[in-house]
């Protein structure tokens, strides 16, 4: 900014000055009294106002050199607008939706529907009462695909990223295989209520238990050995598992835990499958934790 | 903000990955180099909070993050150093995706979300499959989902691997402002993506803390250890034996105007050594490479 009206003025007082004094201003110093009369009216100098523009350049100029406010003290003024938070398994679930994809629920569903159609056409080709077993066997295998392929991914980068969320690690496996077997289980539902429609000659209550029981068994040991370790290795354990099943079945053994509706130890074999996938949530989860607290990642 | 790392320490079967380290970090950037293998991403995956010590703890604001995980692991943004997919989600969905799980509030995401497809030059494939991207396009998607909460404290584990100068400038840029109000850790073994960092260095070697200073006090380590020496080119066996005895940090061909003793042609060789390693051998001021390999040594 320009001196130049104070600079002005000055000069206008000196010439007063030696004026008053009949001299010219370079002549001798200024007295005590004439630098305090000086003061005194330099003190009332009226400053020249900038004008808006000069203000709205300042302003401009000065912009880039202002930290922008932070995005946190935003984002964390809205969270604590939001009533109880959730940070919970509910919470959780919600994202797991988005991050299976679009193509992952999609191939699910038609995986289910070609098994339905292949259980109508072995119905078909048989007798109607053959599709309960048919169903049986094959429902709780898919959902060990399907748990199996929503945690490929436990090696990699993204799943890193992923437990570095605020989310509790083993929640959010727990949210993702929530998804997945509600998924599982409500095609299953509907594959076996179409069938029902073609007279399937069993009770659906009946056979809706019978696949429900080893597939919540089965999918929970494939979560289990997938976040441990990886989805191959889950899955392969789930088709293992169930192959020995398969095995007892077909020799008929005494403990058969797959015994269809009507022959003996149906429901015993049923409550032995929901109390054995109870216990192995209780050693599971905290087996669990612990793999996710202490696991080596290869990096490459 | 503080972060403190108390006796670190972990233990792979019988291999100390980590051992006794101990460090207090402030705002600012501070960078973790060493060799391969030095234990540089198992201390990040400990201060991320997503792999337990077998001793030792991390203390942030003088709590144990043991302790209050989850509320610590909303302060933090973390780069893996392995930045593979298994998800075919587009660009936009993946940065939604972990916008939700870091519990950005549903008003804020799509903003936010713009921002970081423009800040890392992802908007043109923000609609690209996860599984299609590069590996450049893979580190800056990486880094994008780190920085979308503005956490507080930063952890990139090699996050200038993959991209290319103009990136790799732009990033040192974006680091070295967002350090002012926060922690940035950052991690390589290119002594020289680090050069232009300002802050602290520690150099880790086989798990353990070899050096914690600043770059320029890590390169005062070398002095007097740098020499260069100006060689004939026919000298093929003094050559040879200096390569066999010495580290060397530099060879290149003589320069006309470079000649101290009248050779006409010749090849000039950097080395480090605790004496001098030839009687024509002159003391050179070290860079920060050469302080980092002694103090590796």
């Amino acid at each position: 900014m320009s001196d130049a009206p104070q600079e002005e003025k000055i000069q206008r007082l000196l010439h007063e000055l030696a004026e008053d004094r009949q001299d010219t201003p370079d002549d001798r110093p200024l007295t005590v009294d004439e630098l305090r009369y000086i003061m005194a009216e330099l003190s009332v100098l009226p400053t020249a106002v900038p004008s808006e523009a000069m203000t709205q350049a300042l302003i401009e100029n000065l912009r880039p050199h202002v930290p922008e406010p932070r995005f946190r003290s935003t984002m964390e003024a809205e969270r604590a607008s939001i009533a109880g938070r959730l940070v919970s398994l509910v919470a959780a679930i919600q994202p797991q939706v988005s991050a299976l994809g679009r193509q992952f629920w999609l191939a699910t569903a038609l995986l289910y529907v070609a098994v339905g159609v292949a259980g109508w056409m072995y119905a078909q080709s048989y007798t109607p009462y053959s599709v309960g077993p048919f169903i049986m066997f094959a429902l709780p295998l898919l959902a060990v695909v399907g748990v199996g392929f929503a945690f490929r991914g436990t090696q990699s980068g993204y799943w890193e990223a992923e437990r570095a969320a605020p989310i509790d690690p083993a929640t959010l496996a727990i949210a993702r295989f929530t998804v997945v077997t509600a998924y599982a289980i409500a095609l299953a539902t509907v594959i076996t209520l179409a069938l029902g429609v073609f007279r399937l000659e069993l009770h659906l209550g009946a056979l809706m238990l019978s696949w429900l029981a080893p597939l919540l068994l089965l999918a929970s040991i494939t979560l289990f050995l997938s976040v441990r370790w990886n989805g191959m290795i889950g899955s392969s354990a789930g088709f293992a598992l169930w192959s020995v099943f398969l095995i007892m079945h077909s020799r008929q053994v005494r403990f058969d835990l797959l015994a269809l509706p009507g022959e003996d130890f149906w429901l015993a074999g049923k409550i032995i499958l929901f109390a054995l996938t109870v216990l192995l949530w209780l050693v599971g989860v905290p087996w669990m934790r612990r793999g996710l607290a202490t696991w080596r990642l290869e990096v490459g | 903000m503080l972060l403190e790392v108390e006796g670190l320490s972990k233990l792979y079967g019988r291999h100390w990955a980590i051992r006794d380290v101990d460090l207090t970090i402030r705002p600012g950037l501070f960078s973790v180099v060493g060799p391969n293998g030095a234990g540089k991403t198992t201390l990040f995956r400990m201060l991320a909070g997503i792999l337990a010590p077998s001793r030792g703890r991390i203390m942030f604001n003088g709590r144990d993050i043991a302790r209050q995980a989850t509320v610590y692991r909303d302060r933090i943004g973390y780069k893996p150093q392995n930045i593979d997919v298994y998800t075919n989600e587009t660009v936009a969905a993946g940065l939604e995706y972990f916008a939700r799980l870091k519990h950005i509030p549903p008003r804020l995401i799509p903003q936010r979300i713009d921002w970081a497809l423009d800040t890392f030059h992802l908007t043109e494939i923000a609609n690209r499959p996860l599984t299609q991207l590069s590996k450049g396009e893979r580190q800056r998607f990486f880094l994008a989902q780190a920085l979308l909460a503005d956490p507080d404290i930063l952890i990139l584990d090699e996050p200038t691997t993959g991209l290319d100068s103009i990136g790799r400038i732009e990033l040192i840029r974006l680091l070295n402002r967002w350090s002012i109000e926060r922690i940035v850790i950052v991690s390589t073994h290119i002594i020289a993506d680090v050069k232009p960092f300002d802050g602290r260095m520690l150099v880790l070697r086989d798990g353990q803390v070899c050096a914690c200073s600043t770059p320029s006090l890590l390169a005062q380590r070398a002095v007097d250890k740098v020499w260069e020496l100006q060689l004939p080119a026919d000298a093929a066996q003094a050559i040879a034996d200096i390569q066999k005895q010495y580290t060397v940090t530099a060879f290149q061909p003589l320069e006309p105007n470079q000649s101290t003793n009248g050779m006409s042609s010749g090849v000039v060789i950097r080395l480090i050594s605790d004496r001098p390693p030839h009687p024509a051998a002159k003391p050179v001021p070290p860079t920060l490479e050469e302080g980092y390999l002694v103090s590796l040594m």
